[in-house]
Order: C-alpha cells, then structure tokens, then sequence
C-alpha cells in the first residue's frame, strides 16, 4: 500500500513537467543566489564603501590614504577636502557604509579621526577602524617590527553617529520593516492561490458568465490581500513601538503611505505570478521561491549593505528594497516627504502593472 | 431552446456536452464561429441571460447559504437595493429558506446542489445551464432538485440540462437532445423520438432455460434479438407489435426452446439514447 501511494505520487510529479521543473530547476536556482548572499556576507568578504573627508589643516595624510587605500578591506567610495558635511549625508543616504573624518591633532604631526556611522552599520565602523590602525601604524614611521598598539602610536579615533533614534531603534525599525516585507509577500502570494480553488470549485466558471466577468474577483482579491498586508505591517511596527521604542506615531503618516503602497505592491507582484501557471502547485512553488529569492535580494533577511557589489545593485529591483528604503528614510533619517516619491511611486508601479497582468493572465484561466 | 421549456441534452462521456455547456457561457475556445445568447423577451440592454449551475458546487464553503447569494447577487451587478429580496426569492425557489444561515459546508449535499441552483437564479434569467445538477445526492435530495426545476419552468425560466441520468431527462425533460461526437443526432420530445426511432415496435427481452439450439438462435436472431448476458437472455425491438410477439414465442416453443420469461416494455428514452449513441456507449 505505501508503494501503491509512492507510484501515485511520483506519476503525479512525473506528469506534471511544470511542478517537474519547480522540484529540481527552481531549488538549484535558489541555491545559487542564496549561497551567493551568504557567502560574501558572513565569509569576511565584506569590505564597507568608505568616504573619506581630509581637513583643510590636517596635515600631510598622503601616506596614510595610500596605506588605507592599498588595503583590501575597504572600498573607499569618495575623498574630499573639508567634506565633512558631505561624508556625513553619504553615510547617512547609504551611499557609503561608513565615513571618515581626517582632521587636524593637537599636537599637528600626526591627525586624528572622526569615524562617521550609521548606527546600523556599526559593523562597518568596526572594521574601518581596525584598517585605521593599520594604516596609521604603516604611515607613521612605526617598524613593521613593531605592535600596532604600541603606546604613543595609538590613532585617535573618535565615533560619530548620524542618523536614527535612539540606540537599537534604529536595528529594530530596520528588520521589523524587513520582517514584515517577506511574510507580507508570503501572505499574498498564499492568498493569491486561492484563485485555484474558485477556478476548481467552478466559481470562476459562475462568475465569467457574469457581467461583470473575473475583474471583480481580481479586483477583491487585490484590495484584501492590501489590506491584510497593511493590517499585518500595522502589527509587527506596533510591536516595535511598544516593546522597543521605534518612533511609530512620529512617522505615523508617512509609515501608512508607504505601508499602503508596499502591500499593494506586494498583492499585484503575488496576484501575477499565481496567474501566470495552469496548476496551484506550479504557482504556490515558483511564487513562494521567487518570493524568497526578492526577499534576500531585497534585504529582508540581511542587509543588503553586506552584499557582494553585484548582489546589492540587484537588490534596486526588488520591492523589498524600495520599501526598506523608504521606511529607512522615514524611520532613522527623518528625511523629507519628497524622498519617498521614488520608492512609493515604484512601489505604486508594481501594484498597478500586477494588478493589470493579473486581469489578463486570469482570462487564460477560464479556458483551462 | 424555447421558452418555458427543459431541455435534456444526453450523451455518452466525450460526446461534447460540456464542451457545448462550457462554449456557450464562453469557457471554450471556438476554432471558428460565434456563440450568440439571445432572448425572445424584451431584456434590458446588458442584462444577463444566462444562469449557470456547474457539477461542481461552486460556493464559498465558509459562508452562510444567505451570505454566498448576497455575494453572488454582487458579482451579477444586481443593484444593492434588490439584493436582499433576490436572495429571499432564490431562497424561497430552491426550498431554503429555513436554512439561510447555515453555513453552506454543515448543509446536506441535496442543500448545497439546491443552493447551487439558488446561485444561479439570482438575476432571474431567462435560460439556465444546469450540468449534471444531482452527482452525488441520494434519491430524496434528487427529487427536491427535481421539484426545484419544475417551479422554474413553471415560472417561465428556461432549461438546458446536461446529463447522463436518462431517467432525470425522461421525468423532467420536455425536449431532448441526443449528442454524441459533437453532432446533434436527434432533438425532440421524448414521445416523438420514440415513436421516431421505433414506431410501434416493442422492446422484447426474452430469457431461455439453457443455451439454446441453432434452430432456436436462428429464429431470435432474424427477429432482430442479440444476446445481452451470456446466451441465455436475448433483448432487441421487435417490429409489428404485441401480436408479432406472440407469433415469435410460438416459433420458439415449436422449436423447442424451454422459454424462462419474456418481457415486453414499450421502447423508452433509454432505448432512443442506445438507439443513437450505442456504439460510442459500447466503445
């Protein structure tokens, strides 16, 4: 009896060459973006984007910007005279993890340091000092012989933190908006398939006769999913308020505009892909997979600041990574409304283009 | 179809039921040609002329008999001020209206083939397609759906019911088709397509004490007989009515055939349906 059950099982996969291909194609892909991610992230590949700033007074750091920039930790992204204020918006808009102030000493022979930090990227500052060290301790006539820490030849280093709330709101604000974004999309994606049921059910087949065909179906598929998404957000950021702080009735505006846009976006992107396969295995695999696979992508399970260059730039075009930085802007920059306007008006693309290909392709649907 | 009429349309499995079903409310490719739905009656412009009752149930389990209507009545576009007595007709038509707010999974499967009906009729429209309406449901919930198809013909709706119960067309039907590869072979009432294929032939069913002798298998074979179950019973029409009957049964018994029984029906719509689509049933 258990063989009777493997063979129907097995025959089932067998003949359907769509959830075929899901089962063995779909999980090698996945392997590969995801081996990728975390590969480069926990395997001390990481080397922080550093802007450098050098003060109009310091002195001679000619020596020392060749010993940083020869290192291989670091990718350093900008070097300006007295550019402090612009090293400090770099870091603070992410264009560089982490930022540099070279600024005159007391004693004027040898500068000392500001580190410019995002507190949520503190693992940036860390490794930037270190290289600091190093750097100084080749620059400033200490033999190779000699230790690093030797007293007297010790950097001054100094920590500045730009941008966010209070301390760990800022982490908190991040993965809660992380979080939230992949089970939103998981949420809609498994919504989405219901679609399937009204199809076998021979609902769908009811309501085309209608007249006013599957649109309605669609259209009430697509509000619900948005408003559990925006329900679901509602939940996991008011945990965040209440147990760690994140500033929530602050922003509370901006947070429902994006949080709107970011489930409708996530609702047309599921309503697409489950309309785009004749069976609910085929729809539930690939839509589950290429859910993961944004998320990642997107930051929603590490941030994509600790990505490999290439990985990070692939990162712009998923939704995760719009929303992340739009809640981002909102929560630890307190930026202007007018930043928001790329992300949301992505954000808004998405849910309409889905929306709509979601009406085509369920026509397909009807004659299946 | 006409007016005020049930229309059975039978056929072995392939010969193009549902495919006809699933053209005309529009779920079918066509490889050329139109599908046209138009109603004799005045109709408003946009108005939906179709009702559709699949096999399926095609309800929301989760919701109350009352609540799928109202749901169903929205998806027709049927304005929000006539919904709540459309549902309370549909309700009253298909005989639950006691049972509006239950839950469609906790109701019977006759109730929910009932409340499939109800879904269909909201919008009242003139021509209804009902696929095979009782799959699955015991006799007294088939007679409930019986009874429900009759009030609608009573109230000028229109039938086309696709089915393989031949004795559902036989009590329900006022016309007939008989389908099979995708042609209509026959269409008509159930006494004209009768008398069309069989006149005032007989169906005779003839069972012998044994098998039987070349002279007796020679005479049921040239009185039109075949045999049915092994060589002790033979069935067939026999043309000239009861008295060629009686001639036949006393060849037999001059021949010597020890005769069990011999049964003699008038030809029924089970005997067009075979009559027609015989070989695709033997296929």
């Amino acid at each position: 009896m258990t063989g009777a059950i493997f063979r129907v099982m097995l025959l089932a996969l067998v003949r359907d060459r769509g959830a075929l291909a899901m089962a063995f194609i779909v999980p090698t892909v996945f392997f590969l973006v995801f081996a990728s991610i975390f590969a480069a992230s926990s395997g001390g590949d990481y080397r922080p984007r550093v802007a450098v700033s050098i003060a109009a007074d310091a002195p001679d750091v000619d020596a020392f910007l060749t010993a940083l920039q020869a290192d291989d930790g670091l990718t350093i992204t900008a070097t300006a005279r007295d550019g402090e204020a612009d090293v400090r918006t770099a870091v603070k808009r992410g264009r560089a993890d982490v930022g540099l102030a070279i600024l005159p000493s007391e004693t004027g022979q040898r500068p000392r340091f500001t580190v410019i930090v995002d507190p949520a990227r503190d693992v940036a500052a860390q490794v930037l000092r270190a290289n600091v060290e190093r750097a100084f301790a080749m620059a400033y006539v200490i033999p190779p012989s000699m230790a690093v820490s030797a007293a007297g030849f010790s950097p001054q280093v100094a920590l500045e933190t730009v941008a966010g709330g209070p301390s760990g709101t800022n982490e908190v604000a991040y993965s809660a908006g992380a979080v939230a974004l992949l089970f939103l999309l998981l949420s809609a994606v498994h919504g989405a398939v219901s679609l399937f049921d009204e199809r076998d059910s021979g609902v769908l087949e009811r309501i085309v006769a209608g007249p006013g065909g599957t649109r309605p179906l669609v259209d009430g598929k697509f509000l619900y999913l948005t408003v559990l998404g925006v329900a679901q957000m509602a939940v996991i950021f008011a945990l965040a308020w209440l147990v760690y702080g994140v500033d929530l009735p602050a922003s509370l505006a901006p947070w429902t505009v994006i949080t709107v846009a970011a489930s409708a976006a996530a609702a047309g992107l599921a309503l697409t892909l489950t309309t785009l396969f004749n069976t609910r295995q085929q729809a539930l695999t690939f839509a589950n997979v290429t859910v993961l696979i944004l998320s990642a992508l997107g930051g929603s399970m590490i941030p994509r600041f600790l990505m490999p260059p290439l990985l990070r730039q692939l990162g712009w075009v998923t939704p995760n990574a719009w929303a992340l930085e739009a809640y981002t802007s909102v929560f630890w920059r307190g930026d202007p409304w007018s930043t928001l306007v790329l992300p949301l008006t992505l954000l808004t693309a998405v849910a309409g283009g889905g929306l709509l290909l979601a009406r085509r392709n369920i026509r397909r649907l009807e004659t299946l | 179809m006409q007016s005020h009429e049930i229309f059975a349309l039978l056929g072995p499995n392939g010969a193009g039921k549902t495919t006809l079903v699933r053209a005309i409310t529009g779920r079918a490719p066509l490889d050329e040609g139109t599908v046209r739905v138009t109603s004799g009656t005045d109709t408003e412009p946009g108005e939906a002329l179709l009702g559709i009752v699949p096999q399926s149930i095609a309800l929301f389990p989760h919701l109350t008999a009352r609540e799928n209507l109202e749901v169903f009545a929205r998806l027709a576009a049927m304005p929000r001020h006539a919904i709540a007595a459309a549902v309370s007709t549909a309700l009253d038509r298909v005989e639950l209206s006691d049972r509006a707010d239950e839950r469609t999974a906790l109701l019977s499967g006759g109730m929910q083939r009932r409340l499939n009906i109800a879904a269909g009729i909201l919008h009242d429209p003139p021509l209804l397609l009902l696929d095979e309406p009782t799959v699955g449901v015991d006799v007294m919930a088939r007679e409930a759906v019986h009874r429900v198809l009759r009030t609608l013909r009573a109230d000028g709706m229109s039938t086309l019911l696709t089915t393989h119960d031949l004795d559902q067309a036989a009590a329900l039907a006022d016309r007939v088709g008989v389908l099979s590869h995708g042609r209509l072979l026959a269409a008509d009432t159930p006494a004209r397509l009768i008398a069309d294929a069989f006149g005032d032939d007989r169906e005779l069913v003839v069972r012998l004490h044994g098998a039987p002798a070349d002279g007796v298998l020679h005479l049921l074979e040239d009185a039109g007989l075949r045999p049915t179950h092994g060589e002790t019973i033979w069935s067939g029409h026999l043309r000239g009515g009861l008295e060629r009957v009686a001639e036949l049964e006393q060849s037999l018994d001059r021949a010597g055939a020890h005769l069990d029984e011999v049964v003699i029906r008038e030809p029924s719509l089970r005997s067009v349906f075979f009559h027609h689509a015989g070989e695709d049933v033997a296929g």
